[in-house]
């Protein structure tokens, strides 16, 4: 039993970002679900479908939306959800981000949301800076 | 504790699909087990920290295991990388 995964993102982000960490580790170790949002969506509709496969994707570990640009239409529909404790949200996803929390299936909610921030925020790296102190 | 000098001798180098491979191998073992490139340090059962050693093909990695299973995790880890990722 794992935490299960919603990637509520726009248009084909989330399965774009799957299909890379798939063929990364060749294949994925946690229960995963991808919503996508366009312009012609109704968010409640969405709101909805998030509601259903949030339901199906909590094993008992819980679920952790992960949602692209915070304050646009995806993380507003997360945000519906914020108050179930079930739940964590995150923003901001990339495919490093997606990438650390497949790396550690197996730990709770809190660990995980952790392990999404940190993947994600680490690997923006100037990498000039990077080449020139290893130079040093 | 036990290390190892290896070299990267694939053509990608440690590149997303051969650091997988790396935590993959490396989860299954209790020792704790660093990677080395030059001065920067990875643990090897965490994808990002082993991307960050960004090692280019021709690369020597030190490998340092330490905890029961270390002889093993060495041993496999050089197999691997050796093997090229399996992926030449």
């Amino acid at each position: 039993m794992n935490v299960g995964l919603l990637l509520l993102t726009h248009n084909d982000i989330g399965a774009q970002l799957l299909l890379a960490a798939k063929s990364v580790y060749g294949s994925i170790p946690t229960r995963v679900e991808i919503l996508s949002v366009d312009q012609y969506d109704n968010p409640a509709d969405v709101t909805n479908l998030a509601k259903q496969y949030i339901k199906v994707l909590d094993e008992g570990k819980g679920v952790l939306v992960l949602t692209d640009v915070y304050g646009a239409t995806p993380n507003n529909i997360a945000n519906n959800f914020s108050k179930n404790i079930n739940v964590s949200i995150v923003s901001g996803i990339n495919l490093p981000m997606l990438l650390n929390v497949f790396n550690y299936p197996n730990c709770s909610l809190k660990e995980m949301t952790k392990k999404a921030i940190d993947g994600g925020i680490k690997s923006i790296v100037n990498v000039k800076n990077v080449r020139e102190n290893n130079k040093n | 504790m036990l290390e190892k000098i290896i070299k990267i001798d694939n053509k990608l180098g440690l590149h997303a699909r051969a650091a997988a491979k790396i935590v993959t191998l490396s989860s299954k073992y209790k020792s704790k087990i660093t990677i080395f490139n030059g001065k920067k340090s990875a643990d090897a059962k965490s994808i990002m920290k082993i991307l960050m050693l960004s090692a280019p093909k021709g690369t020597l990695l030190k490998v340092k295991a330490s905890g029961e299973d270390e002889s093993k995790a060495i041993m496999e880890l050089e197999k691997l990388i050796n093997s090229k990722f399996d992926e030449e």
